[in-house]
Order: structure tokens, then sequence, then C-alpha cells
């Protein structure tokens, strides 16, 4: 994420944020995106958030 | 018995001391505030003692009848368990005189069973950190070295109760927030699976992670109170409707032919020496009471722990957003910063990040959990940082030594799995090693059972720091 959209969509919300907290906000969320880019990839069609709980059920002794 | 003796005694051993008439409601109540306030200059581990309420109390419960389990138990917990019409800082600046709207149910548990609450513990600013800093009341300070951390962000329940300056008392962990100060604070605590508590009247961070437990001096202690507090609430919504299986009549089954395995990757990946030799000895011990050790793979944490902070900070950013834009000077720079980043978080990355968590459970069951019944790893697998290493405001460089502290704890936070943790011994400079013991969902019983079974065969638990 670079820095200019990273500004502008916390400023989106009403928050001015310093340019300290923009450079890690951009540097930190493309590090997680690069970090998840091939799961989320993979993700079928079908999955949805309320699966956890259906697969906590189904793991439970 | 003696101050000295009570102050020595588990909460069980507490419990049946009182029953017994061994000692009384209001000896433990004065010796416990005598030790609180003998630590405080030291440790910075309470925000606020009610002593004249909790004498009063004690008062009443001797010469009543026994209430429950932990009838008389003096106790404090994290400052982010409501009482109706008290104010609970939550470590902040924003909320120190804000009168909570209602009693937390694991709170309203603990009085039913007979708890006395006699104060409340320092934090980290609204849960969201793993250090166990506060910039807005004073640093918590490690019973075992005032100059290290806690860990956090129950940073003040661990050093408490690691001090003998409280019996046991309520943590909360989004990312390792129960896990991180019980070892580095050598207590023993668990972090139930993610539902099996009510977060009804505790402070939310992250809906989808928040998991609510005790950090208490014994494995068996644990049980006792996570029992106490499980179970369907109606107050909360995600609350798992399943009854609790009875945890302290089965932590005395035995642990042999129990499968406990090591993990081949991740968690020995950087992890200091001394660290790996005590969880070796460790692992010796559970195979010395008859478990079968078995290295096992596993998948791919490194994403887990990714997805886990989309969901936590985005959803945090959402909970502090007004703040942020109205009182953003009552932050800390660390804790604001966090919060900010959320807010450029897509929805698409929250979402996937949810959508991932059912698969990557399944995954992880598959992988782990079909071929041993717990997985044995430590929970922090750095040296205790010291206070002013990690004295930081918020950067990438800050990011990079956070994730190193919940690098072993995270993806616990993100498939929910239920965790036991108990001191597995000291490195060199005299500082606890913590271990974990990760069950699949809602096997709370296995992990508990062995714990208390190594604390058993081990005494790190019974060592006390030199205050």
């Amino acid at each position: 994420m670079n820095p200019t959209l990273a500004k502008t969509l916390i400023e989106e919300h009403g928050v001015q944020p310093s340019p300290t907290h923009v450079e890690a906000t951009a540097n930190i969320l493309a590090s997680l995106f690069k970090t998840t880019a091939d799961p989320f990839a993979r993700l079928p069609l079908e999955a949805e958030p309320a699966a956890f709980v259906l697969e906590q059920r189904r793991q439970a002794p | 018995m003696s101050p000295d003796e009570i102050l020595g005694l588990s909460c069980t051993q507490l419990a049946a001391a009182i029953r017994e008439r061994r000692t009384t409601a209001l000896a433990s109540m004065e010796a416990v505030l005598e030790r609180a306030r003998e630590v405080q200059p030291k440790l910075n581990c309470f925000l606020r003692i009610d002593e004249d309420r909790a004498l009063e109390a004690a008062r009443q419960a001797d010469r009543q009848p026994a209430r429950g389990p932990l009838h008389g138990e003096p106790m404090a917990h994290k400052d982010m368990y409501y009482r109706e019409g008290v104010a609970s800082s939550c470590g902040s600046k924003i909320l120190r005189e804000r009168p909570a709207p209602a009693t937390a149910t694991a709170l309203e548990r603990l009085d039913a069973a007979g708890a006395i609450q006699f104060g409340v513990l320092n934090m980290t600013e609204f849960a969201l950190g793993p250090t166990g800093h506060n910039w807005h009341y004073g640093h918590c300070r490690n019973p075992w070295n005032p100059e290290r951390i806690t860990g956090g962000s129950s940073s003040g329940t661990g050093a408490s109760v690691a001090a003998r300056a409280n019996f046991a008392g309520l943590g909360s962990d989004t990312g390792g927030s129960i896990r991180l100060p019980a070892a580095m604070c050598g207590t023993s605590a668990i972090k139930p699976t993610y539902a099996r508590v009510s977060r009804a009247g505790a402070m939310p961070l992250s809906h989808s992670l928040d998991t609510v437990g005790p950090l208490t001096r014994t494995v068996e202690d644990a049980a006792l109170i996570a029992q106490l507090i499980s179970g369907p609430d109606p107050r909360d919504p995600t609350c798992d409707p399943r009854p609790v299986p009875n945890w302290v009549n089965e932590i005395e089954k035995p642990v042999k032919g129990l499968r406990v395995g090591r993990p081949r990757q991740h968690f020995y990946d950087e992890c200091d020496p001394q660290i790996a030799a005590a969880m070796g000895a460790s692992l010796e011990s559970f195979g010395r009471l008859g478990a079968k050790i078995v290295e096992v793979d596993l998948p791919e944490l490194t994403a887990y722990s990714a997805a886990a902070v989309f969901i936590s900070t985005a959803e945090a950013a959402t909970l502090h957003r007004e703040w942020l834009r109205t009182r953003a000077d009552d932050y800390s720079d660390q804790v604001r910063g966090r919060l900010m980043q959320g807010l450029a978080i897509p929805a698409t990355a929250y979402i996937d990040a949810l959508r991932l968590r059912g698969t990557a459970l399944a995954e992880f069951c598959a992988q782990v959990f079909s071929k041993v019944d717990l997985l044995h790893a430590p929970v922090l697998g750095i040296a205790t940082p010291t206070i002013a290493e990690t004295e930081l405001g918020w950067s990438e460089r800050t990011a990079a030594v956070l994730a190193r502290i919940t690098r072993l704890t995270r993806p616990g936070s993100y498939l929910g799995l239920p965790t036991v943790c108990a001191n597995a011994g000291y490195s060199r400079d005299g500082m606890p090693i913590g271990l974990q013991l990760v069950a699949r969902p809602f096997d709370e019983a296995t992990a508990l059972r062995a714990g208390h079974a190594f604390q058993r065969a081990t005494d790190w638990h019974l060592r006390q720091p030199g205050l």
C-alpha cells in the first residue's frame, strides 16, 4: 500500500494520522497483503466466516 | 496459619483451609492486602485496591455458610471486567471515569462461587499490546526482575499472581494476552476455546478473537476457575451453548498413553537455546509420566498470524474510530498508531481473514490432532525483553518487535484453540520459561489434565520471586 493511499483512507474517517503512523501503516499492511495473498486467493467461492464456528463444533471431542 | 503460610497456598488449597476453618476469609484478605501494599511500589501491578470494602466482605463471608468453591477467596482482576456503576479504566485515560453499564458475567459467576474482589489490576491500554507497558498509569514490572517486561496485556494479573499478592485473577487474550504474561511471570493459566467463556461485560477489543480466562498459581486452580466462569450465557450471543465438562474431577486422570506433539516447524525457528532446552526437559517429564512424544508437521502458520492481525486491528479500529477522531491525544502513541492502521484495512482483507479461519482450523486439526492429543511448545521463543528496549512509539520497527513476542501465540488465537500454560523452568538469569499445551477445540480437559500432571512431577510452579 502506498503512503498516500494509507493517509487518505485514515483521513476518510475524520482521523488525522502523523507522518510516522502513515508510513508504518503503509508498510505493515503491504507486508500483511503479501503474506496472505496466496491463502486468500485459494479460498473457494463457498468459504464463509460462519464456517469457523461449524468447524469448531465438528472438531470438538 | 501465618500470613506467609496463607500466601503460599493455591486457590484450591486456600478454599479448603477456609472451609475446614484452618484459616478465615478475613485473615486471608488481611494477608493479601498487606502483600499487595508491599509489592505495589516495586511492581505497579494494581490500579486500585478496595481495602475497606474487601475487609468488610471478608468479615461477612466468615459469618456466612459457604457460598461456593471459592468462598472467602481474595481475587483481583484485569481492569476491564465491568462492575455496574464502577469505572473500569481498561488501562486507558479515556475510560477512567466512565461508570460501567453492567457487571461482567465472569465476575457474577466468581461472586456466586464466593470469591471476594479486592482490587483491579494494571493492563496494557485497551488490552492492545503484548509487553505490559502502560503510558497512562506506569508500566507494570516483572516480579522476577523489575527491569523486564511482564508480558501483556494482562500484565497486572501475571505480576500480582507471581508475586503472591493475588491468589488468581482474570486476564483476557486476543493474540497472547493471557499466555504471554503467564509465561514471562511464571504463572499457570488457561486460554479457553474461543466462545467457551462469556465476554458479556468484558471490554471488547476484537469480537472474533477475544477470550476470557484466568492466570493462576497452579493448573489445578486454572481448571477450577475456568470451570466456574465457562458455559452458555444469554448475554453473549457468541457464547457456545454446550455444557461444560467437569474439568476439576477429570484432572487427576493419568496421562499415560497421551500423545504429546513436538512441532517440527515454526515454534523452534529462532528459538533461544535455553528455552528449547527447557522444552526438551519438560517433554522428558511427560515421557516419564507415560506420554508418547510424537514429532508433528504443522501447516504454514505465518499467514494465520497475518490474518489474525487483519481481524483484530480492523475490529479494534471500528470500536475506537470515534475516539480516534475526537480524542486522539488521549491514546498513547503506540496504541493510537496501531488502531489507526485498522482504518486503512480494506473490507475484503478483513472478510477474507474471517473466511480463511474455518479452512485453517480444519487444516490444522487434520494435520496435528489426527496424530497427537496435544501440541507442546514454548509460549515465547526469545528471552524476556527489558522494559527499556520495548519502550516504543508506533512504527514499522515496533510492529516487528511486537510480532516477535506474539509469534507463538497469535496462531492459537486465530484458530481459537484452548491452551494451558505452565512454568517449565528458568533461564540462567532467573527469568521464567513458559510452555503451552494446545488442544483441539473444546478439549480443555486434556490440556488441563496434562498440565496438572506436569506440575505434580515438577516444582517450577512452586518457586517464588525474591522481591
